[in-house]
């Protein structure tokens, strides 16, 4: 009985401390919700994850600042897409 | 039903640039021209597959589909489809690229890069070695302080309006020549400011001459380092020897460890090769993450088939080896890893601009490799190869011939890439490998666009778990319940 009485402001001790990372969960799962409508397009067949941006002839030209592929960590192959662009 | 229109627009779209693969079990649908990444389910997959199957005969198609699914279901898939063209996320038209290479014609070379060969000549004998032991069928040499800043002067007096250039000192073994890089750096960069530019500088070095003075002026010149180190000890003391016969493994990884520590662990890539003899080389890349590193890029040897040049039949291995690979990295990144592997740094939001899409390497008209004695080759890969000598640093380019043709081989004027779905991101390949394999610029080597294809795959796969981590494993289930949530 002394022990069950001893016990009883521990738990709620216990559950009061570990309140926080209850919440937390759920504010991160609610919070991704939110944010991942907003970063995706959801359909029932098609999740759009990244939308993109056009390949668009005006900004054809380009300033040429970015590095040239094969000057980097890569000397055997190019990828395009690994070079970022300096404007963004 | 839906109009034949929308059929005809998606068997239009799936034909172009529009792709759909599996990594790991992740079905992904990319559009490379609208830049547009999606998660699909079974039905949009046997839909998108029948219709690039049916030549035309949309109602064959049809029956098909109609054999797994409800007449509904294909209605919806259509309708989706059709509203995310409508949004220009999917099947988006090519860019007009006719007009702006016609531009393009008239406009100045401007010379941005150049690799400079400071050594040719090298402190290790590694088997694979396309420099033949660093001195590329040439004599051995060392540049002169003199033709390293009439190299300063050439990439300066031809770099036009642009402001950031960029030097390699590469070989060889560069090293072997250090107090030539110091002084060249200094020039460098004091002519720079005249001009009013900015000239980054790269260091590729094998690391045996690595030591304190080195590291504390790379570091003090924010020079970014690319250390060559292969993966495993077994794998890399196969082939990456001393002088005496020796392993490299040992002395190199304790002088890449310091030096990384030695400019907290930024700017530098670790780089490696892998060959046929490891065919699993996924396991040397993990064995340099375990290392501590955080900067790596490993990737295929340059060889005819052979001891270390891959056979048809190796290739498969490989592609399978990748996707072990993106598994592999994708755990130690939501493990709280840092993970930067080169070839899957794919940008997902922010392409580049289309001059960079058509054409992704600068050799032979933006970028030159200069010899010791201060020869201009289109690249490194070219250095040696008398017919495509194009001048030198003192009388300039001699070749302007060479220069355009160079400059004419892009997406466009390659028939294979034409029809690529991977031309916006790949950019068109090697030169040098569709050189020396094919002997044409405008005709890539088929291995290495196997090979080039599936690490954009991978690399999309890596983004995509970066980008929204674990939950997009889940996602293919959550759809329906995030659905009822939101409404
Ligand atoms: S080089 Fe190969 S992979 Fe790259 S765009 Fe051309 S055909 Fe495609």
């Amino acid at each position: 009985m002394k022990i069950k009485i001893f016990l009883a402001p521990v738990l709620v001790m216990g559950i009061f401390c570990l309140q926080p990372f209850l919440c937390y969960n759920l504010v991160t799962e609610v919070e991704f919700f939110r944010w991942f409508k907003e970063v995706t397009i959801m359909a029932s067949h098609v999740i759009t994850l990244v939308k993109g941006v056009l390949v668009k002839s005006d900004r054809s030209a380009g300033c040429g600042e970015c590095q040239t592929s094969c000057q980097s960590a890569c000397k055997t192959s190019c990828t395009v897409g690994n070079q970022k662009c300096l404007n963004h | 039903m839906a109009e034949v229109s929308d059929f005809e627009a998606i068997y239009q779209g799936v034909n172009k640039n529009v792709h759909k693969f599996k990594i790991n079990g992740l079905p992904v649908l990319l559009d490379a021209a609208a830049g547009s990444v999606h998660l699909i389910d079974n039905a949009v997959w046997d839909f998108l597959d029948s219709i690039e199957n049916c030549c035309g005969r949309f109602a064959y198609a049809l029956r098909e589909l109609e054999r797994k699914y409800s007449r509904r279901e294909i209605k919806e898939v259509l309708r989706e489809l059709i509203s995310l063209r409508d949004l220009g996320l999917l099947f988006a038209d090519e860019p007009n690229a006719e007009e702006f290479l016609e531009k393009e014609k008239e406009r100045e070379f401007m010379v941005k890069a150049l690799c400079l060969h400071a050594a040719h000549d090298c402190n290790m004998t590694c088997g694979y070695c396309f420099a033949a032991e660093g001195n590329f069928g040439l004599k051995k040499e060392l540049m002169s302080k003199e033709v390293g800043e009439r190299a300063v002067d050439f990439l300066l007096e031809n770099s036009g309006s642009r402001r950031t250039l960029e030097i390699d000192f590469f070989g060889g073994e560069p090293l072997l020549n250090f107090e030539a890089i110091e002084h060249i750096t200094a020039y460098g960069n004091k002519k720079a400011e005249e001009y009013g530019k900015r000239i980054n500088f790269t260091l590729t070095t094998n690391c045996l001459l690595l030591n304190q003075e080195v590291c504390e002026f790379v570091n003090r010149n924010k020079m970014q380092v690319i250390l060559s180190l292969d993966g495993r000890k077994i794998i890399n003391d196969r082939v990456r020897l001393l002088k005496d016969g020796r392993g490299s493994y040992d002395v190199v990884v304790k002088r890449i460890l310091n030096f990384v520590e030695s400019r907290n662990h930024e700017n530098y890539y670790v780089r490696g090769t892998f060959t046929r003899k490891n065919l699993d080389f996924s396991k040397d890349v993990f064995h340099l993450f375990d290392l501590g590193l955080k900067h790596v890029s490993v990737e295929p040897v340059v060889a005819p088939p052979g001891e270390y040049g891959f056979y048809e039949d190796d290739i498969s291995v490989l592609e399978m080896e990748y996707e072990r690979l993106a598994e592999g990295l994708v755990k130690r990144m939501l493990s709280g890893q840092d993970i930067d592997f080169y070839h899957f740094n794919i940008d997902l939001d922010e392409g580049q601009c289309l001059s960079r899409k058509i054409r992704g390497c600068g050799a032979g008209f933006e970028y030159f490799a200069v010899t010791p004695s201060g020869d201009i080759y289109p690249c490194h890969q070219f250095v040696g190869e008398k017919n495509f000598l194009m001048g030198n640093v003192f009388e300039g380019i001699k070749n302007k011939d060479m220069m355009e043709l160079f400059r004419s081989a892009h997406i466009y004027s390659k028939p294979k890439c034409r029809e690529c779905w991977a031309k916006f991101i790949c950019s068109g390949g090697c030169h040098a490998s569709a050189y020396y394999f094919n002997g044409s610029l405008f005709e890539p080597l088929e291995t290495a666009c196997i090979l080039q294809k599936k690490r954009i795959e991978c690399g999309i796969y890596f983004q995509l778990y970066k980008r929204f981590g674990q939950q997009i494993s889940e996602l293919m289930d959550f759809r329906d319940s995030l659905e009822e949530k939101g409404s």
